[in-house]
């Protein structure tokens, strides 16, 4: 009982996770980095710096939930590698999220 | 035997390895956030140095020679305008004027840009060495106005690279005090030279948080080479 309320818990701590590290990188890729690099305005940059702020403290906090719920569901060492990285590119986070969630309640059906 | 031992220490090699770049990037991390907080820190003005001893043609500024007083001399041989640069007054408030600034030909093929003051349609003609003092700044990397000729578009010596075949040094001068060779003191409508700051917030905590990220990544790194194991461990 305690083994599976505590993958849960990882489980649910990663969807979480993953669902913020996408929301911020989908900021972070297409807002805050095309105004950083294609525009020469500084006030815009400094309106948006909050999107790399955010998402950096986001991150760290992310690959720890992934490691941990890597760890539960014994999850192949490349298989961790890509759940780590997914944090840094838009989209792929909410695609680890859906496999983890799906990945979690195959065994219950 | 040999095999065993090669196979178990290569992976442990790789991690020891990667984890190393990785806690060298934190630390670079590190040293731009104590870069960025030093920048913004105020700061009593050191005395004033000579230019040349805290910078050099064709460098790129160093932190630490970011925002002091300098003394320096040479001819002026180029006359600029820089339009629509933000100017603090004494009662805080900031208005865009036009700026008068000139190459200063530091001899040894060696030039910097000096901002006299606020442009005036008397225009000062200087034949012999001057002698200038005032703060140094980074370059400015947003443009103020359209290009045009005899128009500093921003406070970039880059945008005059090679004028008058003189090496430029990077940044510019705000004069706070011109004279003769003989001391005798030049007037000019001269604007306040406040200390820079970061014009972006938030910088300090950005490289903070790469920190974070570069040494998690580290231990991370470390933990792979066990991870069969812990993931056994845990569970259990």
């Amino acid at each position: 009982m305690s083994t599976t309320s505590s993958t849960r818990g990882a489980m649910l701590r990663f969807s979480i996770m993953a669902k913020l590290a996408g929301v911020m990188s989908l900021l972070l890729w297409f807002v805050y980095l095309p105004i950083k690099h294609l525009t020469d305005n500084a006030s815009w940059h400094s309106g948006v710096i909050w999107i790399a702020l955010v998402h950096g403290f986001i991150y760290p906090v992310y690959v720890l939930a992934a490691f941990h719920y890597c760890l539960k569901m014994r999850k192949s060492l490349t298989t961790t590698i890509f759940y780590i990285l997914a944090g840094t590119l838009p989209v792929a986070s909410f695609i680890a999220d859906r496999r983890a969630i799906a990945e979690y309640r195959k065994p219950l059906d | 035997m040999k095999n065993f031992s090669i196979k178990k220490i290569a992976p442990l090699l790789i991690a020891v390895i990667l984890a190393s770049a990785f806690v060298e990037l934190g630390l670079w991390q590190l040293h731009r956030a104590q870069d960025t907080q030093r920048m913004n820190a105020t700061k009593v003005d050191l005395p004033a140095v000579p230019l040349l001893s805290i910078a050099a043609p064709n460098q790129n500024l160093s932190p630490q020679s970011i925002n002091r007083i300098v003394k320096t001399s040479g001819r002026y041989v180029a006359t600029y305008s820089a339009p629509n640069q933000e100017v603090i007054l004494a009662d805080g408030k900031k208005v865009l004027q036009t700026l008068e600034v000139r190459l200063l030909n530091l001899g040894h093929k060696t030039g910097l840009l000096v901002v006299r003051g606020i442009e005036s349609t008397n225009t000062q003609d200087f034949v012999d060495s001057i002698r200038v003092t005032g703060r140094l700044y980074p370059r400015q990397s947003d443009n103020r106005a359209d290009p045009a000729n005899g128009l500093l578009t921003r406070l970039d010596p880059s945008l005059i690279a090679n004028a008058q075949g003189l090496s430029l040094i990077d940044g510019y001068i705000v004069a706070t005090q011109e004279s003769t060779e003989f001391g005798q003191s030049i007037t000019a409508d001269r604007v306040p030279a406040p200390p820079a700051k970061s014009t972006t917030p938030g910088f300090y905590w950005q490289h903070l948080s790469y920190v974070i990220i570069w040494w998690l990544m580290a231990l991370l790194v470390l933990v792979l080479p066990f991870y069969g194991r812990l993931k056994d461990r845990i569970s259990a």
